[in-house]
């Protein structure tokens, strides 16, 4: 895999978790879940920056930057916080397995940009009621 | 409608059994390295360069070393198992995975000046350790040894999280 083409599926990864974020933060309510609206808020602009910064980063390497679909799958069932926080937590998961390839088909300046965005996305876990894991980001090693 | 995370080559799950030729497998089964952003030397690191054996020597050494000050600091202060336990087990598997042996035990209680001090003494150290990890993603020549590093990085991260203050109280 090029570099060209790692950041262009990491975009297209965080074009999805913004498109889910927004999903998730419609059928959360702020007044009665305060904690988890605020922690998909931050989720959301978080997202929405990286989103940013992959953009101009295919454009800097003379690509065209993938577009969002029209639409995402989303889990079955959004309809209690503790699905909501299931959802969440596993599109973290999801975003810090991207960032891992991220860093393995990048390196200098780019490296360290998706190492911090794959550490962010780790800590995130843990908002969302994750357990803390071994190597955060590769699955293989998921049993350990 | 899309899936919302387009399935991604990963890192073959091959245990290291040594440096070179593990990279150089995981090189070929992952078909990725660390060259593609220009600044590296191509792929196809052979385990007779094996340029990242220093590197990888270097974590061994930190995290085994940091194994050893967990175990003590456990040993010397029983209730602080809990909070410090996490980052020795972490140390094992982070060890294992680079084909290293952890510390079977605590070869001394230490010398700390508190549980407060010895459990302050693990998180600055931690946290160290922790920016060394991603220094040596940073570093790595081999885009799959990258990976592993940072992964490792973010483990870390995690249990830095949730590390709680000291317990009130005396140790045994």
């Amino acid at each position: 895999m090029t570099t060209l083409e790692a950041v262009q599926t990491t975009l297209a990864a965080e074009h999805a978790a913004v498109y889910v974020y927004g999903a998730l933060g419609a059928q959360t309510s702020r007044s009665a879940e305060p904690a988890l609206y605020a922690a998909i808020s931050s989720a959301y602009t978080e997202h929405r920056a990286r989103r940013d910064v992959l953009t101009r980063t295919v454009a800097d390497l003379g690509a065209d930057p993938v577009a969002s679909a029209a639409s995402y799958e989303l889990p079955a069932r959004l309809d209690s916080p503790e699905r909501v926080t299931r959802a969440a937590r596993e599109l973290e998961e999801g975003c810090a397995a991207t960032y891992a390839s991220l860093v393995a088909n990048t390196s200098g300046a780019r490296r360290r940009w998706a190492v911090t965005a794959l550490n962010d996305a780790a800590v995130r876990v843990l908002a969302f009621r994750g357990t803390p894991e071994m190597l955060p980001g590769a699955d293989e090693y998921a049993d350990r | 409608m899309r899936h919302p995370f387009p399935s991604l080559p990963r890192a073959a799950a091959t245990r290291r059994t040594t440096v070179g030729a593990a990279l150089a497998g995981l090189v070929v089964a992952s078909g990725c390295d660390a060259s593609r952003d220009g600044s590296d030397e191509g792929p196809g690191v052979s385990a007779q360069e094996d340029p990242d054996a220093a590197l990888v020597d270097r974590v061994v050494a930190e995290l085994t070393e940091l194994a050893g000050l967990t175990a003590a600091v456990v040993a010397a202060y029983p209730r602080l198992a809990p909070a410090v336990r996490p980052f020795g087990d972490l140390h094992a598997a982070h060890l294992e995975v680079l084909d290293a042996e952890p510390p079977r035990a605590a070869t001394d209680r230490g010398s700390f000046a508190g549980p407060e001090a010895a459990l302050k003494e693990v998180r600055v150290r931690e946290q160290r350790s922790q920016r060394r990890l991603v220094d040596a993603s940073l570093a790595a020549r081999s885009g799959s040894l990258a990976r592993v590093l940072a992964c490792m990085s973010a483990g870390a991260a995690q249990r830095l999280a949730r590390l709680s203050p000291p317990p009130a109280g005396e140790d045994a």
